[in-house]
């Protein structure tokens, strides 16, 4: 699971091209969700689908896998995984990541989480409106 | 063609002469040429009350060499009982009294009526590092000094660690394992540092146990006891660095003193609730150094190697490049220790290289690639290497000339804190 900086459209008015690109390749092989950084989504996504990895590029939610117990790893810079080295060191780092589970784990079964078990249970969506107008 | 040693980690034996004067009032006597303690004092933080350097010496020189220089010694003893105010003597050999054959022993000997104890430990260059010295120093106090006790205490434990003085961390550390020891209702009786001195030395043979934490400095010291004094010993080899280090320490000393498993489980329970409070409460910050690479390599005694190990695998989450043990652990220790590092959690092992040569290691590490900026723990030594590989270096064990560490500790809960700390600042420093 990865969690992505999203644009809806470039100021040119094009969709980013690995959006683009997913949508002719696997249109229903990938799920999407659209938040505004509403952390307590996240989380119910994370809960829900118990991914093997979490790979966030944003800042900030990186600790939110790692306290539900799950491999998370923060990409930070996407260039950085660009290119042969970048491809490699991004594998390797995935491997180290998934390879040694002790601070998910450790730091998972010792705290609590802030959010009530009633809202793990509710769809992730459960909040989103349509718009009125 | 002899072996060069680039880039010592370790002194001659009579570096031991750091261990006497981390005893509170005990007194090193060299049987040496002079310049020896002048060379060996490197360290930062001596005794305090003698000066580090300046000690009662014979100043071996050639005629002392061709006609023998006991009687030099003799006098030298003598006077150092008259003129400095010490609780014990520690008469110690350099390289040329050994080899001219001097007969110390015989010597000291003569002054077991004097006011104050003599004593005499075997710490020629030649015979090995000043980790053994350490070791030598410790057995010469058992041997010549302990008498047995006319009871044992129920609960007094005797503790064991790190070389003093060399180790940068031994006061802070060794004080921070009394307290562990003190939270578990045992009472630890410990030789080295404040307040602590003959006095203690004295109860070492009515101790419940002995224990050592220590992967094989000190065990021959806790065998010799067991031998003595029929003092049981426990041999923990990792110093407990972190919770899961720590809170496995708790339970396993907790197991040997017999204490009761509910009132070790509570104690161990409260101090990791603290602990994760604060991890918790920083986790972005270790998460989310983008520039950190996860791997780390240690360049250290098998103290702080194996420790530092358990510590970033079992506690931070890391993975471990090949780690390097530099204190010349002796052969038959070296398979033990290669399995401690087989011991890390998630089936993770770390490759371990007996090596003392800075050089060696070095060109080692310039030649492995990290899949990012790496974490070099070493010493002073790795500094270059580090700035080579880019990496976020650390220094913790001797020699280390930029840092001053005068008492804190990493044992522990809260040394484990410590130690992400001064990484931490470390890595900070980047773009900072």
């Amino acid at each position: 699971m990865a969690s992505w900086h999203y644009d809806t459209k470039y100021d040119n008015n094009e969709i980013p091209p690995h959006v683009e690109y997913l949508e002719k390749e696997s249109p229903y092989n990938f799920k999407v969700s659209v938040s505004d950084q509403q952390n307590f989504e996240i989380l119910n996504i994370l809960n829900t689908y118990q991914p093997d990895i979490y790979l966030a590029r944003h800042p900030g939610t990186t600790v939110w896998a790692i306290k539900q117990g799950i491999a998370a790893f923060f990409l930070a810079d996407e260039y950085k995984t660009f290119g042969y080295r970048g491809t490699l060191d991004f594998a390797q780092t995935i491997l180290d990541t998934i390879r040694n589970r002790s601070f998910e784990k450790n730091l998972a079964a010792r705290i609590t989480l802030p959010y009530t078990d009633w809202w793990y249970q509710q769809n992730h969506a459960a909040f989103l409106k349509e718009d009125s107008k | 063609m002899p072996k060069i040693l680039d880039q010592p980690r370790y002194k001659c034996a009579l570096g031991a002469m750091q261990t006497v004067h981390s005893i509170t009032k005990a007194l090193p006597i060299l049987h040496s040429g002079p310049g020896c303690a002048d060379k060996l004092s490197g360290s930062q933080g001596g005794s305090g009350h003698f000066a580090p350097r300046i000690f009662p010496c014979t100043n071996l020189n050639e005629k002392d060499v061709i006609f023998g220089g006991e009687e030099g010694l003799r006098d030298i003893i003598a006077n150092a009982l008259k003129i400095v105010n010490a609780d014990l003597y520690v008469v110690l050999s350099g390289c040329s009294s050994e080899i001219v054959g001097d007969d110390m022993q015989e010597v000291v000997r003569s002054f077991k009526n004097a006011e104050k104890p003599v004593v005499f430990a075997s710490t020629a260059g030649f015979k090995g590092n000043n980790f053994l010295g350490h070791e030598w120093v410790i057995q010469a106090i058992i041997e010549q000094y302990l008498k047995p006790a006319d009871k044992k205490t129920k609960g007094l434990v005797n503790i064991w660690a790190s070389v003093p003085q060399h180790d940068p961390f031994w006061y802070g550390n060794l004080f921070e394992l009394e307290n562990l020891i003190t939270q578990l209702g045992l009472t630890p009786n410990t030789i080295f540092g404040y307040d602590r001195g003959i006095k203690n030395i004295d109860r070492i043979p009515e101790a419940e146990f002995n224990l050592l934490v220590s992967p094989w400095v000190g065990l021959s010291n806790v065998k010799l006891l067991e031998e003595k004094f029929q003092t049981p010993y426990l041999h923990l080899p990792t110093l407990p660095i972190g919770a899961f280090e720590t809170s496995k320490f708790l339970r396993e000393v907790g197991d040997f003193a017999g204490i009761d498993k509910e009132k070790v489980e509570n104690i161990i329970t409260e101090n990791e609730k603290k602990y994760y409070y604060f991890i918790e409460r920083f986790a972005d910050v270790f998460l989310e150094t983008r520039i950190m690479s996860k791997r780390f390599v240690v360049i250290s005694d098998a103290q702080y190697s194996l420790a530092i190990t358990k510590f970033l695998v079992n506690d931070v989450g890391l993975f471990p490049s090949k780690q390097y043990i530099t204190d010349n652990a002796p052969d038959e220790y070296q398979e033990a220790i290669k399995g401690y590092f087989k011991e890390l959690n998630w089936n993770i092992e770390a490759e371990v290289a007996f090596l003392s040569d800075g050089h060696l290691i070095q060109n080692e590490i310039k030649e492995t690639y990290f899949s990012g900026y790496p974490l070099i723990i070493g010493s002073s030594w790795d500094k270059k290497v580090a700035e080579q590989t880019q990496a976020h270096y650390l220094s913790v064990s001797w020699p280390v000339n930029e840092r001053l560490v005068i008492n804190s500790s990493y044992v522990g809960y809260g040394g484990g804190l410590k130690l992400l700390e001064d990484i931490y600042s470390v890595v900070l420093t980047r773009f900072n």
